[in-house]
C-alpha cells in the first residue's frame, strides 16, 4: 500500500522551500556555511559525513516531527517517544557516515527511526511494561491533543490499546505505508504474521470505535 | 445458499485483500464470493472506512521545544542556544515540567521555515552569547524572504486527457472513498483543467471529499475569482475544521488579495485554533497592508501558535503600523516564540520607532530573543 493520505502539511513545507528561504549558519569548527531550505537532503547528509553539524540541525529539523509522531504511536508515552526520538537522530549522527546515497535518506532515517523504536518496544517487553495501562489514557489523551491538535482522539485510543505486535504493523502499514514483506523484515517476523496481525489489529479498532 | 465455511474463510482474507497483497488464487476466490455475498462485502465496506481514518491520521507530531538541546547534547555538538543550567544538561532528558513548556513554546515549524535566520558565531567560552552582528545577513538565495510574486512550481508530469477525465468522473462516485482519492489525486498532479471540478468538489457532502479539493486548489495554487470566492465561502461557512483550514491554506496559495477579508475575518473569530493559524499564514504570503489591523488583533490570540504566525506575518507584510502590536508583544507575550518572532518581524519593518521596546527586549529571559533583538537593532538602526 502507498503511503498515500501523507499529510498535505509537507506541501506546505515544499512551498515554503520553492520560496527560496534560507538561514546562515556556522558549522561544528566555526567556519561559516550556508543552509538554504532548497538543499536537498542528501547534500545536507554529504555536508553532515564531513562534520558540519549546522547541516546535521537542518536535517534534525526537517525531519524531527515525522520521527517523533512515529515514537509518540508506538510507544504511546510522550517521554519515551522523545528520548526515543534523541536516541534517533543520536544514532543518525554516529551511523551517518555509513549512508551510501543507495536510497532516499528520508526512507533510510525512517527505517532507522523504526529500527530504534522496536528496540525500545522490545526492552519495555522484556521488563514487563505495558505500553498503556488503563490510568495512563488521560495522560496519553492529553500528550497526543497537544503533539497533534488536529488529530482522531478516539481513533488514537483504539490503536494505542492494540496488542503488542498488532499494533506495530497497523502503525507501521497503515500510517507509515510500509507493505507486508518490509514490515516482516522490520519486525523480524514471517510474512503470514503481519497480515493476520494486521486484520486482527483493524478489526479490534474498528470495535473500539463501534463501542 | 450462502456457503457460512465460505464466508469465514474469507472474512480473514478481506484485510490483506483490500491491501491487494492476496496471491492470484485467493484473491479470485473473495472476489468471486464478494460477487454473491452481501454480508462480507458490507464487511469489506466497513473495513475500507477504518483504514481510510486511519489513513487519514496525521504523519506529523511536535515535540518538547527542548529536544534539540538534548540531541545536540548527546552529539556533542554546539546546539547554538546556551543552556539556562548548563551544568544540568549533560544527559538531559525532558523532564515532565516541560510537557507545560511544550504548550507554550514548541518549534512547529517545518525547518524550512526559519525564516531569514540568523545564526551566531562563538568563540566557544561563556561569552557565546555575544553574536558577531557581520554575520546576521540573510543567505543570498534567491528570492529572498518578503519577496512578492509566486515562484515556478517544479514541473510535474503531464496528465493525458483519459486520466484527468476518468479522476474527474470519479468526483462523483457514489463511494466517498473513491472520491477522497480521486480529489486528493487531483490536486497531486496540480493541474489547472481540474480546477473547476476541484471547486464543485468543495460542495460534496463528505467533509474529507472537501478537505481534498480544498488542498487540491492550493496545490494547483492559481486560479480566478471564483476559486478565490468559493474558498472564501468555505473558509467562513464550512462546519468541518479541518476544510476550513485548508481552504485557509489555500487562499495563501493562491495568493488573491480578495481574499484578505475573509481571512482577517477567520484569525479573528474562528473558534478552531488550526484555522485562525493558517489564515494569519495566508495573510502574511498575500501581503497586502489591508490585513494588518486584523493581524495585530491575531497577537492577542488564546493560542500562542496563532499569535506566533500573525508576528510572521506582519514581518513578511513590514508596515510601520503594525509597530506598537508588535512591540507590546515582543515585552508582553508568554511565549518566548512569539517574542522572538515579534522581534523578527520588528526588524523586517525597520522602523525606529521599535527601538525602545528592541532595547528592553535585550534583557528578555530568552537568548534567541535577545539574539533577534539585536539583529532587528542593527535592521531599525538602533544600536
Amino acid at each position: 500500500m502507498e503511503s498515500a493520505f501523507e499529510s498535505p502539511i509537507w506541501d506546505f513545507a515544499q512551498s515554503r522551500q520553492r520560496k527560496g528561504l534560507a538561514r546562515t549558519a556556522v558549522n561544528a569548527e566555526q567556519t561559516t556555511t550556508q543552509i538554504s531550505a532548497t538543499d536537498s537532503d542528501e547534500d545536507l547528509v554529504r555536508r553532515v559525513q564531513s562534520g558540519d553539524g549546522n547541516a546535521f540541525e537542518e536535517l534534525y529539523h526537517r525531519h524531527v516531527r515525522r520521527i517523533y509522531a512515529l515514537c509518540l504511536r508506538m510507544l504511546s508515552d510522550h517521554r519515551q517517544a522523545e528520548e526515543a526520538t534523541q536516541d534517533v537522530f543520536v544514532r543518525l549522527w554516529e551511523s551517518v557516515g555509513s549512508f551510501q546515497f543507495r536510497s532516499a535518506f528520508r526512507t533510510w532515517l525512517h527505517r532507522l527511526g523504526v529500527n530504534v523504536v522496536l528496540g525500545q518496544i522490545r526492552t519495555a517487553t522484556r521488563r514487563g511494561q505495558k505500553t498503556l495501562s488503563v490510568g495512563d489514557t488521560e495522560i496519553f489523551e492529553r500528550e497526543v491533543a497537544e503533539a497533534m491538535p488536529e488529530t482522531r482522539l478516539d481513533l488514537e485510543q483504539a490503536i494505542a490499546r492494540l496488542p503488542a505486535g498488532a499494533k506495530e504493523v497497523l502503525i507501521l502499514h497503515d500510517i507509515q505505508g510500509y507493505r507486508y514483506r518490509e514490515i516482516a523484515e522490520l519486525v523480524g517476523t514471517a510474512e503470514g504474521t503481519v497480515k493476520s496481525q494486521l486484520s486482527r489489529a483493524r478489526r479490534l479498532v474498528r470495535e473500539a470505535l463501534a463501542r | 445458499m450462502k456457503d457460512v465455511n465460505e464466508c469465514k474463510v474469507v472474512e480473514e482474507l478481506l484485510s490483506p485483500f483490500f491491501d491487494e497483497e492476496l496471491n492470484e488464487e485467493a484473491d479470485a476466490l473473495v472476489r468471486r464470493h464478494l460477487d454473491t455475498c452481501g454480508a462480507c462485502l458490507t464487511k469489506l465496506e466497513e473495513l475500507k472506512e477504518t483504514v481510510s481514518a486511519i489513513n487519514a491520521l496525521p504523519i506529523e507530531a511536535t515535540p518538547d521545544e527542548g529536544l534539540w538541546t538534548g540531541v545536540a547534547d548527546a552529539t556533542g555538538l554546539d546546539a547554538g542556544v546556551p543552556p539556562l543550567h548548563g551544568r544540568d544538561r549533560r544527559g538531559f532528558r525532558f523532564p515532565r515540567l516541560m510537557q507545560l513548556a511544550a504548550m507554550l513554546a514548541t518549534l512547529m515549524v517545518p525547518a524550512a521555515l526559519v525564516v531569514g535566520g540568523i545564526r551566531l558565531l562563538s568563540d566557544g567560552d561563556d561569552a557565546v552569547d555575544m553574536p558577531v552582528l557581520a554575520d546576521v545577513e540573510p543567505a543570498p538565495s534567491p528570492p529572498a524572504p518578503g519577496a512578492i510574486g509566486r515562484p515556478p512550481r517544479a514541473p510535474r508530469a503531464p496528465v493525458s486527457d483519459g486520466r484527468l477525465e476518468a479522476l474527474i468522473g470519479a468526483l462523483s462516485d457514489s463511494d466517498a472513498q473513491v472520491r477522497r482519492t480521486a480529489a486528493r489525486t487531483l490536486g497531486d498532479m496540480g493541474d489547472r483543467r481540474a480546477m473547476q471540478a476541484l471547486v464543485g468538489a468543495l460542495a460534496d457532502s463528505d467533509g474529507e471529499v472537501r478537505r481534498w479539493a480544498a488542498w487540491g486548489l492550493g496545490e494547483i495554487g492559481a486560479g480566478d475569482g471564483q476559486v478565490t470566492e468559493r474558498l472564501m465561502e468555505v473558509l467562513l461557512s464550512d462546519p468541518v475544521d479541518e476544510v476550513r483550514r485548508w481552504a485557509a491554506w489555500a487562499l495563501g496559495e493562491i495568493q488573491n488579495d480578495h481574499a484578505v477579508p475573509a481571512l482577517a475575518a477567520a484569525l479573528e473569530s474562528d473558534p478552531a485554533q488550526e484555522v485562525r493559524r493558517w489564515s494569519a499564514w495566508a495573510l502574511g504570503e498575500i501581503q497586502d497592508e489591508r490585513a494588518v489591523s486584523g493581524l495585530v488583533t491575531g497577537l492577542k490570540d488564546d493560542w500562542y501558535e496563532a499569535r506566533r504566525w500573525s508576528a510572521w506575518a506582519l514581518g513578511e507584510i513590514a508596515d510601520s503600523r503594525a509597530v506598537p502590536g508588535l512591540s507590546e508583544a515582543l515585552l508582553r507575550d508568554e511565549s518566548a516564540e512569539v517574542r522572538r518572532w515579534s522581534a523578527w518581524a520588528l526588524g523586517e519593518i525597520g522602523d525606529p520607532s521599535a527601538n525602545d521596546a528592541l532595547s528592553k527586549a535585550l534583557q528578555d529571559e530568552s537568548a534567541e530573543v535577545r539574539r533577534w533583538a539585536i539583529w532587528a537593532l542593527g535592521e531599525t538602526g538602533g544600536r
